[in-house]
């Protein structure tokens, strides 16, 4: 541990933005469910509080622990929470009507965080493989891919709700055109950002092991769920896959993606489990 | 036969090989055949998640699996679901995979060099989007100036030569249309490096101790892998592993290591390279990585009987943290002695012995009781019938990896137009907007059309704002009289 002091300042900053997205997953649902505009805008600003705090929190544990978010299980989950957030907020301010997508996103960085609770252990030092850009380049880019993934999850359970009744706060959503479009779109997001973040394992991988490809757990599922994603986007545009299918296969995308990440490795046995130690 | 009957014949022949050739074109241009195959990518990549491979397992676990159930393994060994990656109808899945992205490539290129030309040519029979209409103020000199200036604002360009009758075109990220095009050729790229490299690639995992020097030649390697067209690896030059340095986290997990690998030449020229983990080292074509898989070599030297003393060099896996012992059993070569060791790297930790290596060991012959005793480094302890056995020297060993790769630019550059293609395709699709103006009678209106390859509902609301913005622009009052400069 580099300064095992800024680790309690980080826990609190940590748990105050966790509180802060809790508070504007509230404010959404409240926006949405009633008919009172100003719970939305407020929502997007506790969330983007909550984002400030949790930028903090990881910088001062990166600086903390010496490493980045990616070595335990619940920084890895924190990460992916605060790609999540920064993505939504970021698309938010040019489009008023993903403002909904966060009814669905703020509860779930607030669980992912969570998850904080149930690290016990003492965090451990890196393999001595996990340096230089093309790993650094890897697993950053995972956190915005996952932010897309989400963001799509998000538009796709939404479409959903939507398809099964109008009226109540399904009127306040955003039309299913604009719903599948938003599917469509964050799945070629998350189509782009998941390929980045397999091309800079690859180039990562020959920079310690001499091969690109290993055929690894991890690297098949990862590239199993691009294929996926890349036969999802297919279907959308050749077979006009829109609407509810698209919607289903975005969720089957998405839980194939956390299986990848976070349950494959642990039962078959990978190289990348070092992120999966609570 | 009469002589026109050859002449018929042979263009029948070419009729029916341009039929072949055309239909064989549609099938591998079908949107159904493109998602059928990247379906069988998926499932072919799915397999060795649930038949264990040739590559990942030992012999022994295949030789035991072909007792138990032979009806089995022969099924499995016949379809090569158990070389997946390797196996002929994997290969040929690729190389229809490659003709199809060849043959859409095509095309596509045509297409997007097509759409770059002017509006008039390709026309707009596929325009996508609504048309959206404003009420415009009578004609005044200011209206084209003030939708330019709207247009620009919002990231459009106008291009006056796609202009058609009554109609301004514009255009947004006109890059975008070579997406598709950028990303399929990375995928062929990535496509043919695998292949040629698949075929051509030698590999070569070797491990030395301190000291101790390769030769380069094939009994020596530890496991080697080569394309189905290359030859068995084979170095043109020796390597000697230096001082290996292990260097230590706060937890006690390996955090870098390094290593001095010294390389000499047919000529007997000899390189002295430093590498490390992540940090490779270049010689004669040759790449050669430090594996990160390393350990403690102990040398034990048995003094029997007999006249010569037996060398047993022990390889011992380095343990998962700093200061944990190592357990290894061995049957002590040429002898009757059955050794059980328990090493310690560091003898600080478990006793008051100085700071050097050592081994707890318990010794037995012939099933006989065993002998139990600690061996630090440099000594001896005695045995049955007048034997010793000595703790001679310990080291460090650690596993290289050789490689001798082909088609890696073609392999980057693959990867890097994946990555431009995929972001223009989504991130940045071009879009066209038309405004034109129709004059009906006292009625002056605006109609915004467009189209965009991605997300019309998403276009249609972009649409929509123009539509709004221009109708606040171009109203009486904002408008702004300018000179035609």
């Amino acid at each position: 541990m580099l300064s095992s002091q800024f680790l309690m300042p980080e826990l609190i900053v940590h748990w105050l933005a966790a509180a802060l997205y809790l508070l504007s997953g509230i404010f959404f649902v409240h926006g949405l469910s009633s008919e009172k505009p100003k719970s939305l805008p407020t929502a997007c600003r506790l969330a983007l509080f909550g984002l400030l705090f949790h930028t903090v929190s990881l910088v001062l544990q990166w600086y903390a622990r010496g490493h980045g978010p990616y070595l335990r299980l619940d920084e890895s989950l924190s990460a992916l929470a605060w790609g999540a957030m920064g993505m939504f907020l970021l698309f938010n301010h040019k489009a008023i009507w993903q403002k909904s997508f966060g009814v669905i996103l703020a509860p779930c960085a607030f669980l992912l965080m969570l998850v904080r609770i149930f690290a016990t252990s003492e965090p451990g030092s890196p393999p001595a493989t996990f340096t230089g850009i093309w790993f650094i380049m890897h697993v950053i880019s995972i956190i915005p891919a996952m932010g897309a993934f989400l963001i799509a999850l998000s538009a796709a359970i939404l479409y959903l709700l939507k398809k099964r009744g109008q009226g109540g706060f399904r009127s306040r959503l955003p039309s299913l055109e604009v719903l599948d479009a938003c599917v469509y779109k964050y799945a070629g997001f998350a189509f782009i950002l998941w390929g980045f973040m397999i091309i800079a394992g690859a180039f990562w991988a020959e920079q310690s092991w001499g091969r690109y490809w290993g055929w690894d757990t991890i690297e098949t599922w990862s590239f199993i769920t691009w294929l996926l994603l890349g036969l999802l986007l297919h279907l959308q545009r050749f077979f006009n896959w829109q609407g509810e299918r698209a919607a289903w296969a975005m969720m089957a995308c998405f839980v194939v993606s956390i299986l990848t990440l976070f349950l494959l490795p642990l039962v078959l046995g990978s190289i990348h489990a070092d992120y999966l130690i609570l | 036969m009469h002589p026109a009957a050859g002449h018929i014949e042979t263009r029948v022949f070419c009729l029916s090989r341009s039929l072949l050739m055309n239909r064989l074109l549609r099938f591998l241009l079908s949107p159904k055949t493109v998602v059928s195959l990247m379906g069988a990518v998926a499932v072919a990549s799915l397999i060795p998640s649930f038949v264990p491979q040739l590559a990942a397992k030992e012999p022994a676990f295949f030789s035991l699996w072909q007792a138990q159930s032979p009806w089995q393994y022969y099924l499995i060994d016949r379809l090569q679901l158990n070389r997946v990656y390797t196996s002929l109808w994997f290969v040929c899945l690729i190389i229809l995979i490659a003709c199809s992205l060849a043959c859409s490539l095509y095309y596509q290129t045509k297409a997007a060099l097509k759409s770059a030309g002017p509006s008039r040519k390709s026309g707009w029979a596929g325009v996508r989007g609504q048309a959206l209409s404003c009420a415009l103020p009578k004609a005044t000199a200011a209206l084209a100036t003030n939708i330019l200036q709207v247009m620009k604002k919002r990231g459009y360009s106008h291009n006056p030569e796609e202009d058609m009758d009554k109609a301004f075109v514009f255009r947004k990220n006109s890059l975008g249309r070579w997406g598709g095009v950028i990303f399929h050729l990375g995928l062929l790229c990535i496509i043919l490096a695998g292949l040629y490299n698949a075929a051509l690639q030698q590999r070569g995992l070797v491990v030395l101790s301190e000291g101790e020097t390769f030769s380069g030649k094939g009994e020596e390697w530890l496991h080697t892998e080569q394309g189905l067209l290359a030859a068995p690896f084979a170095l043109d030059f020796s390597a000697r592993l230096g001082s290996f340095r292990p260097l230590y986290g706060s937890s006690g997990r390996l955090k870098a290591a390094e290593s001095e690998l010294v390389m000499v030449n047919k000529g007997g020229q000899s390189v002295t390279r430093s590498l490390a983990i992540n940090r490779p080292v270049h010689f004669n074509g040759i790449k050669i990585f430090l594996s990160g898989k390393y350990g403690y070599a102990a040398d034990f030297i048995l003094n029997e009987r007999g006249p010569n003393p037996v060398l047993a060099r022990i390889l011992l896996d380095a343990p998962a943290g700093r200061g944990e012992t190592i357990f290894h059993e061995l049957d002590f070569p040429t002898t009757d002695y059955h050794l059980a060791i328990n090493f310690y790297p560091d003898l600080r930790q478990p006793s008051f012995l100085p700071s050097f290596p050592g081994a707890d060991l318990s010794i037995s012959e012939n099933g006989a009781p065993p002998h139990y005793g600690r061996l630090p480094l440099g000594y001896t302890v005695q045995l049955s019938h007048g034997d010793t056995l000595t703790l001679r020297r310990v080291s460090y060993w650690s596993g290289l990896i050789f490689v001798n790769s082909h088609g890696l630019p073609l392999l980057s550059l693959g990867f890097g137009l994946i990555i431009i293609g995929a972001f223009l395709l989504y991130a940045v699709p071009c879009k066209v907007v038309s405004l034109r103006v129709s004059e009906e009678e006292n009625d002056q209106r605006l109609f915004v059309n467009g189209s965009s390859k991605r997300y019309p509902a998403l276009f249609f609301q972009e649409l929509q704002e123009i539509a709004n913005e221009l109708e606040k622009v171009l109203t009486a009052d904002a408008i702004q009289p300018v000179s035609h400069a």
